[in-house]
Order: C-alpha cells, then structure tokens, then sequence
C-alpha cells in the first residue's frame, strides 16, 4: 500500500489548500506519511505554516482547518442515522480504496516474484487473474483516485480510466474491452501474452469524453489459456457533466 | 456545560448519534488539542512527570482524532455518568491516551522528561505575537530564524491581497469571527464567505510555494499523469 513521494505532497497540500481529502486519499497519504521521514518533514512545514495562517486559534490549540481535517476524519462515510458502530465499516472501505490508489501508482515498479511452492510447477497453479479499474479525476495540485468497482462507479467526461490487471499464473493471453449500454463492444487491449505474477499491471488507460453515452459500462477482461479461459468484469456508470 | 444542561444532547451522545457527536467535538476539540498541545503534569510511580505537549502537527491530529474516537466508542458513552463537565471527562480521556504511551514506550518518548512542573500553558500562551512584531526568542537560532521568515511571508500574503479578501482574511483569520458573522459585517452568503477562505488558503500555499518556504520539501511532480503514461 504505497504511494510515491509526490503523489504524497500533492496530496498534503491538497489537504491543507482544501481543507480535507476523500478518505482514501487521506488514508494512503497519512500511512506513507508515519512511514516517511522525508514527507512527514513536508507535511510539518505545511502544518508551521497554517499555524502561522491561523494564528490566534492555532496558538491556543488547534486551527479550524486542522480542526475540519480531524473531523473528516472521524465523521466522513457514515451514514447520519447508522450511529458510531459504523466506524470500523467505514474504515475498511477507506483502507480498500488506499489500496486502489497504491496500486496505481505503483505501476512502474517491475512486477513482483509473487509467491510459488518450492518445486511446484507453472502447470500446479489454478489460473487466478483480476480485473480492476481506478478513476483518476484531475484537480489543481494532484488526481484522485477512485476505484470503480468499490466506490459507486462513477466516471464523467474529463476523468480517466486506468485498466489494471492482475495475473498469478494459469493463464497465457488477455484481451480487455469496454462494453457500452447497447452491447456494443470497444477493444482496448488486442489479445496479448500474460506474464505470470504480475499485480495491478497497468495494460490501458482511457479518457471518458462527451462522446460516451451516459448509461452502464462494463469494462471485460477475457483470460485465456491452452485449456482454460476465464472471464472478469467491472461495472461502472458513465454520467454527463454536472 | 454543553452536556450536563443539555439532555437532549446527552441522550444523543449515548445513542451515537452523528450529529450530537459532531456537535461535541466541534465544542471541545480545542479544549483537547489544547491539553495534547501544551502538555500536562502527573505522576507515576511516585515520579512527577510533565508532558511537554505534541512537537509534530502531524501527531497533535492523530492523537486528537485517537481521544475523540475512545471518546465516542460505545463503552465510553456508556461510561459517561452526565454529571462530570464532558471537557473533564474528555481530558482525562486525552490523558489516559498519553500516560498510556509514556507507560509503553517510557525509554524512548522524548517528548516526556522527569522533572517537576516548569511551565502551564497560561504561561507559555500569549508570550510571543509573531505577527504583531513580538517574537520571542526560543534559544534555538535556527528555528527562530524560519520562524522570522515565516511571519515576513505571511505578512507580504496578507498585505498583497485584494480588499476583499483582506477584509475577509481579517475577519476570519486574525479576527477568527465564525462564517455566518463574517457574512454579516461583509455582505457575503456564507457559501461565498467559506469558498473566499478556502481560495485565500489556496492562495497562501501558492503564495509560500513561490517565494521558497518550501524549496527542498516538495517534490514537485512534472505534470500528474506522468505515472499513467510511463510504462
């Protein structure tokens, strides 16, 4: 669950521009932050700085953005009437979303060994693969990332769609396509060789434009091997612009 | 005050209710941050010891936002007996939360030191106004220094900024009048008034970035899809 050291600044001066990050965002950001000597060191010199923004009330304790930040905290996600036993709920989704946005941004590094038996074979392991899509939404200092499949999939004109594949072994070619409201298909992604024990490999991005009817998407991953085949999919809706 | 009169309130913090707690740690939160930023003295194992307060703003949200969580938990509301001022009640909790990490990392904190009481926060508030031209010496050069140069530049924000906004800034940051009363003496909605000190905010970070506050902290990305578009 990484994001890389820009990806953090931006988000901490996202969070202090704005007061408040989505959740997930906040999430990841604060865990590389308590891991990261060099980017805890930045996010200080932020918090100096709107200490000295907010004087008078930061002097006495706390300033009303920093004040606004740790509210988000605890409040965002639940539900007004679902009572504070939401807590770990909303925290699970939160943890699930950072892992999205870690995945995406991790995607230059080489993939990893993964994890096989001493001695077992290629041919031992049960074709496992997965699909994911992540929303990656512009803004001034930085994207947000959204992960479609968890987040109410929702994408307008002017977002990105980053297609991102997992592959622990057991199958040999991938095909990805984008299916529209009437059925009709897009290729992404031609028939292509898969490489073993790859993890949220980034194999397309695209751009939602106006010409996207609004309406349910499907984004299809088709796995194939010598004597198996699978199939994955993630939903999500495409919306005009507010 | 808040809860012990309102019953209605009390009712609601032992519910859960969203909006009663939101209600309570906007009243209290400073109180808190306060304690965990000022620091506190107690004892253990016949020792007196003082907690110097959070030196990391970064730690100061993180424990706040661990005392108001203890603070909300079912077994906490359960506990709260209604008569006990709640800002007692949720300094105790802050308390508890610090002497229970002196007591699990006691060799390494740094923050804590055995020593009898030195300062209260009453003395150490109010002793420097930075941005009235009263900087008081901390004996750490270095430090006073950045500090200096921070209280220059938040001067040369808020002097090139435009009437408008200057007022607002006034106002709401120096004045630290709530929205609706800063809507009031400017004529603004409240929406405007808060979309004006979040642009103000925007501003400053951009205003601090350009004139190098922040040189050799941030590292700046060369345009955001750059991680989408290697491969």
């Amino acid at each position: 669950m990484e994001i890389d050291h820009a990806t953090c600044h931006a988000l901490i001066e996202r969070a202090f521009a704005r007061g408040r990050l989505e959740p997930e965002e906040d999430a990841a950001m604060r865990e590389h932050v308590r891991a990261c000597d060099a980017c805890r060191r930045t996010y200080e010199r932020y918090g100096e700085a709107e200490s000295m923004l907010y004087y008078p009330a930061a002097q006495r304790g706390l300033s009303p953005s920093q004040m606004e930040r740790v509210g988000a905290r605890l409040f965002d996600g639940r539900g007004a009437s679902s009572g504070w036993s939401a807590w770990p709920k909303w925290a699970g989704a939160a943890a699930g979303l950072a892992v999205a946005a870690a995945a995406l941004f991790t995607l230059a590094l080489p993939a990893d060994e993964g994890f096989r038996p001493r001695g077992a074979s290629d041919r031992s392991v049960s074709p496992r693969a997965s699909l994911r899509a992540v929303r990656v939404r512009g803004g001034v200092t930085g994207p947000s990332l959204s992960d479609l499949a968890t987040n109410g999939g929702v994408v307008r004109p002017g977002d990105q769609v980053a297609v991102l594949v997992t592959h622990l072994g057991g199958f040999e070619r991938a095909a990805i396509s984008l299916i529209d409201p009437s059925g009709g298909e897009r290729v992404l992604v031609e028939s292509t060789p898969l490489a073993p024990d790859v993890r949220d490999r980034r194999v397309a991005v695209v751009e939602v434009d106006d010409a996207w009817p609004a309406g349910p998407h499907r984004l299809r991953a088709r796995f194939s091997g010598s004597d198996v085949e699978g199939i994955r999919e993630v939903r999500f809706e495409v919306r005009a612009r507010p | 005050m808040l809860v012990v009169e309102d019953r209605r309130l009390l009712d609601g913090y032992r519910r859960g209710d969203r909006k009663a707690l939101e209600l309570l740690y906007g009243a209290y939160a400073p109180e808190v941050a306060r304690v965990l930023r000022y620091g506190f003295t107690f004892d253990s194992q016949g020792r007196t010891c003082r907690f110097r307060g959070v030196c990391s703003e970064f730690d100061l949200e993180d424990r706040l936002q661990e005392v108001f969580t203890r603070a909300f938990s079912e077994s906490a509301r359960t506990n709260y007996d209604g008569i006990t001022p709640f800002g007692s009640y949720l300094t105790k909790i802050a308390k508890n939360l610090i002497i229970d990490q002196f007591r699990k990392k006691e060799q390494s904190l740094l923050e804590f030191s055995v020593e009898p009481a030195a300062t209260t926060p009453d003395e150490r508030e109010g002793a420097s106004e930075p941005l009235q031209g009263r900087a008081e010496a901390t004996g750490r050069p270095e430090h006073d220094r950045d500090r200096a140069q921070l209280v220059e530049l938040v001067l040369a924000f808020r002097d090139q900024l435009p009437d408008r906004e200057r007022v607002i800034y006034e106002l709401r940051f120096e004045q630290e009048l709530q929205h609706k009363e800063v809507a009031r003496a400017v004529g603004l909605s409240e929406s405007q008034v808060k979309t004006s000190e979040q642009r103000i905010r925007m501003g400053f970070y951009r205003f601090m970035r350009k004139h190098g506050y922040f040189s050799g902290y941030v590292q700046e990305r060369r345009g955001w899809l750059r991680p989408l578009r290697s491969s």
